[in-house]
Order: C-alpha cells, then sequence, then structure tokens
C-alpha cells in the first residue's frame, strides 16, 4: 500500500513540477503527460483486487530513465528529476503490500484451462 | 439457517399431506411463504454481526467460491456510490458553471485556470459540455453501483459488467483532461482535478465484482449443460442457485 502511496506522489510530483520549478519545453511536457498516468494507475492499483496493476508502472519507469537522452534535455537537474523518478518507481513496483482478502483465484483463473488457480 | 427453515417446513409437509383439502393447501403456501419471510430475516441480521467480526475471517454466505468476502454486499458496495455521487455533484456544478447559471467557479489556487480550462474549446469540442458529460456518468455509476441485491455478481451479472464499463471510461477520459490541461492550456483547474481523483478511486474497489461476476461465467462455460448467456442476463436462477461443483468444471474440459 504505501508502495503505491509513494508511486501516487511521484506522479503528482511530476505534473506539479514545471509549475514549481518553472520549466517549460519537451521535459515539462513529458513529466506532465507521464505523470497524470503514474498517479492514476498507483491509485488503481492501491486497491486489493487490482494490485498486480503496478506491473504497468514498469514501462513508465524505464521511459523517464531514458527520457533525458531520447528527448534531449540540456538541463540535469531536469535529467535527473527524471531517472530518480524512474528509480523510484521501478524499485517499487515490486513490493506488492499485503493483500488481506482472497478473491478465488483472481483474474489469472479467467483464462486458465484448469479451474481455480 | 436455511437447514432449519427447511426441517420446520417438512414436518409443517407431513402434518398436512393426511388432509390436502384446498384450504389447507392455501395454508400451507402461506406458511411456506412465511417460513422463507423469517429465513431471509434471520439471515440478513446475521449479516451484520458477520461483517463486524472481520478479524475471524468468517465467510459471508453470499461470497463467491473462494472468495473471503461478498463484493456485492453494500459495505464494499456503498463506498463507490458515495464517491459517484460526490464526483457527480462536482462536474455537475460545473457543468452549471460552464452554461452560466452559476456566475463564478470556485478556484483556490489556480488563479483563473478554472475559467479558462471550463470554457476551452476541448470543453465544449463534443454537443454538450465535458463537465455535462461527467456528470452523466458519474450519475450512470451510481445507478449501476446500487441496482441489484447482495447476490448480484451471480443473479445479474450483466449489471454488473455494465458498471465496471462505466467506470472504466470515466477514469480514462478524466486522466486524459488532465493532460490537457497543463500541456495545452498551461494551467489547471482545482476541481477538475478532484473529479478525475475520484474517478480513479471508484475503479478499483469496484473491479471486484467485476471479477466475482466473470469468475462466474468462466465457471458457468466451463459446465456444459449450462448456457453463458443465460446466466450473463440472469435468466433461470433457480437454476443458478445449484453450486457449480469443482468435479462439473474439471469435467467439462
Amino acid at each position: 500500500m504505501w508502495a503505491r502511496i509513494v508511486s501516487a506522489i511521484v506522479g503528482v510530483w511530476l505534473v506539479a513540477s514545471p509549475g514549481v520549478l518553472g520549466y517549460g519545453g519537451r521535459a515539462a511536457v513529458n513529466d506532465r503527460i507521464v505523470g497524470p498516468v503514474i498517479a492514476a494507475i498507483a491509485i488503481v492499483a492501491a486497491a486489493g483486487v487490482t494490485r498486480e496493476l503496478r506491473w504497468a508502472e514498469l514501462p513508465l519507469g524505464l521511459w523517464l530513465l531514458i527520457a533525458p537522452w531520447t528527448l534531449g534535455y540540456h538541463n540535469p537537474v531536469l535529467a535527473a528529476q527524471s531517472m530518480i523518478a524512474g528509480f523510484v518507481l521501478l524499485a517499487l513496483v515490486p513490493f506488492r503490500g499485503r493483500v488481506r482478502a482472497s478473491y478465488g483465484g483472481g483474474w489469472r483463473v479467467l483464462w486458465s484451462d484448469h479451474g481455480d488457480t | 439457517m436455511a437447514r432449519l427453515g427447511t426441517a420446520h417446513h417438512r414436518d409443517r409437509e407431513a402434518s398436512s399431506r393426511h388432509a390436502p383439502s384446498p384450504a389447507e393447501q392455501h395454508r400451507d403456501d402461506n406458511a411456506r411463504a412465511m417460513d422463507r419471510e423469517i429465513d431471509s430475516a434471520l439471515h440478513a441480521a446475521r449479516i451484520p454481526a458477520r461483517g463486524a467480526d472481520a478479524t475471524t475471517r468468517r465467510v459471508d454466505e453470499h461470497a463467491p467460491p473462494g472468495w473471503s468476502y461478498n463484493p456485492a454486499s453494500w459495505r464494499q458496495r456503498l463506498p463507490v456510490v458515495a464517491l459517484a455521487v460526490v464526483g457527480g455533484c462536482v462536474a455537475g456544478y460545473l457543468a452549471l458553471y460552464q452554461y452560466g447559471v452559476v456566475r463564478d467557479v470556485w478556484e483556490p489556487f489556480f488563479g483563473d485556470g478554472s475559467r479558462r480550462i471550463l470554457h476551452s474549446s476541448i470543453s465544449f469540442a463534443l454537443p454538450v459540455s465535458d463537465a455535462t458529460l461527467g456528470a452523466l456518468g458519474y450519475l450512470a455509476d451510481a445507478l449501476a453501483g446500487v441496482i441489484g441485491g447482495v447476490r448480484r455478481w451471480r443473479t445479474m451479472p450483466w449489471i454488473v459488467v455494465l458498471f465496471g464499463i462505466l467506470v472504466g471510461p470515466l477514469g480514462a477520459v478524466s486522466i486524459a483532461l488532465v493532460i490537457a490541461q497543463p500541456v495545452v492550456y498551461h494551467t489547471f483547474c482545482t476541481l477538475c482535478l478532484l473529479s478525475a481523483v475520484i474517478s480513479m478511486l471508484m475503479i478499483g474497489p469496484a473491479m471486484d465484482e467485476v471479477l466475482a461476476s466473470l469468475q462466474y461465467l468462466r465457471r458457468v462455460s466451463r459446465t456444459p449443460e449450462r448456457s453463458v448467456w443465460r446466466a450473463f442476463w440472469g435468466i433461470g436462477r433457480d437454476d443458478l442457485s445449484a453450486p457449480l461443483t469443482r468435479g462439473k468444471r474439471g469435467g467439462a474440459q
């Protein structure tokens, strides 16, 4: 749960950062697009039944790592910010957190051929 | 509880068997109806006691097989419905501002951000404003959330699936608008952000019921004599009350 909260904060920070630190250009556009998606995934994945959706943060984290080079950030502070955000996201994905409820085998039951789990 | 009711019921049947006059038959039917009422009343009285004692992890009898709780219980559904109502109020207020019914809009952080965004071309890209569509979306979510009883994951999968489908796009559109605000207009709208957060918060808690319904339909599909179509629409409910055994499921392969 805390891992999802921290991921959501990373997303919200990316949205707010261009306004707070006062930058524009490609870095700002990228952060303002990726940020809401990160926060949205984190909020949905906070629910026990959709906890596996946290893996969708993986490509976003990887993208934040390579975005400074792909998009050509000139400011090293913005490049560092993007990479730190990406690292944090990637590091948090494996932390599933505790899910107390059981869901009859979960989503995988739907496409497995052998019944529950 | 149901077993107790049935035994009681059987006694009554035995005593009336020697005198099957129409009047007695009628009385017997009444007694049966009463038994059913007593059963359901006892049942209803028992659910809160179990819900309150969550630490013992006793399974609600309406819980789907393999589930620790019933996702269609009111305790699970009402928070999502409450979020939809709050979201609907926020979106409705923004729509009233967009059409000039409300003179000004509440905006504590971003100056004229709300005014600019709510009167932007994206907001009016469709025949009705985006906040109006949002309010209608929340209304549909709230309705789809309250329709049906505590067994609806099994008795009416169609409404549960519809509920899941309605919650999804509302969230997706909200996120697209949250991205558009700073990228296109370089400002934010506080209540629009609040609405987006509400629509995100609704998705996770709504999905457990959808999963329960889909698992149920999957079990039906593995049972040769059962029709997924009929199960989806909840046709032939008496038939549905028969448990789907693991043996049957395995045999369907």
